[in-house]
């Protein structure tokens, strides 16, 4: 099967430097099981057009769960559940796009993937 | 989205609503400092969005503030918790669409942060456990040095509460291991210490 991005994103996304999407990821969602609203792109919602183009077109995670966990002290509104993948391959490309934020990964899925089933609720303990 | 009663207020004074600096990012910017008409420094947290409108929180800040902030010495609410308070509203495209003067304590608390939550999470208090024994005890600063502590070569400088002092105290004169739990302060190489006991071992 041949993985694709979508035919509108701009020319430079994905960039060149991105690797195969491999591992986990953690996010903060607002439904169970999250749904693909939960994991749209500003590409998708249209928001903040004059951002860069080709991150407008990838998903904000995390690499550890502590960062998804500070996450939602800091912006409760975000959401208060926080979904986890096992990105492979199939799934897209992704880079550490960290800055100040040690784990902040950019993933670019491929066109038809079903992003939403991917994820599951981590359940908390106690 | 929620409503408070507020004062409509002027929004041009924070136009264009662009960062100037990004504090903390996640799918666009969620807190950055912005610079007004004014020439004046301001710290913005996205609070909440509906559909095509996200909510910001607008205080002024200083660049006291903001290292603080930055370096953990002061949590994000603290930076926020400002006498003088604004709420913006943005469209999609970014662009204000209007802007209202309130009570920062009328804001719903969760749609600000969590109290004693730090911009980033490795300036966030590390929960540690460890056992030593206590040296330069400083009964008016409230403090002490661990040193000895298992398997390091390092110290670690305590701050505690008045109603530890007598444990610390005892501990101190009997010169006995002990088993410090506290909490640390990445900005100040410092620790502080909630509860203390005797090691099993000891002395």
């Amino acid at each position: 099967m041949t993985h694709q991005f979508p035919t509108d994103w701009p020319s430079n996304s994905p960039p060149a430097d991105t690797a195969d999407a491999a591992g986990a990821v953690f996010r903060i969602v607002k439904s169970e099981p999250p749904t693909l609203k939960d994991l749209e792109t500003h590409h998708e919602t249209g928001k903040l057009p004059k951002a860069p183009a080709c991150l407008r077109c990838g998903l904000s995670v995390f690499r550890e769960i502590r960062d998804a966990e500070h996450q939602r002290r800091l912006i409760p509104k975000l959401g208060s559940l926080i979904a986890h993948a096992d990105l492979q391959a199939g799934h897209g490309k992704t880079k550490r796009t960290d800055g100040k934020q040690p784990t902040h990964t950019t993933w670019w899925p491929y066109q038809n993937i079903n992003r939403a089933s991917l994820f599951s609720i981590l359940k908390e303990e106690g | 989205m929620w409503n408070i009663t507020g004062k409509p207020a002027n929004f041009s004074r924070f136009q264009p609503f662009e960062p100037a600096e990004v504090l903390y990012e996640f799918d666009g910017p969620r807190i950055f400092t912005l610079t007004d008409n004014d020439d004046e420094l301001n710290l913005v947290y996205w609070s909440d969005e509906i559909e095509q409108t996200s909510r910001y929180v607008v205080v002024p800040t200083t660049a006291k503030i903001l290292t603080a902030l930055k370096k953990g010495s002061i949590s994000v609410f603290d930076a926020l918790n400002q006498p003088r308070c604004w709420l913006c509203d943005a469209n999609q495209l970014g662009e204000l669409t209007g802007c209202q003067r309130v009570e920062f304590e009328d804001i719903p608390r969760d749609s600000l942060p969590g109290i004693g939550t730090m911009l980033l999470p490795s300036l966030e208090p590390q929960l540690l456990q460890l056992e030593g024994r206590i040296r330069e005890l400083d009964k008016d600063r409230l403090s002490f040095e661990l040193r000895e502590i298992d398997g390091s070569s390092q110290t670690q400088r305590f701050v505690f509460d008045e109603d530890l002092l007598e444990e610390v105290f005892q501990s101190f004169e009997a010169n006995v291991r002990v088993l410090v739990a506290g909490r640390t302060f990445p900005a100040k190489n410092l620790a502080y210490a909630y509860a203390l006991s005797r090691s099993p071992a000891s002395p």
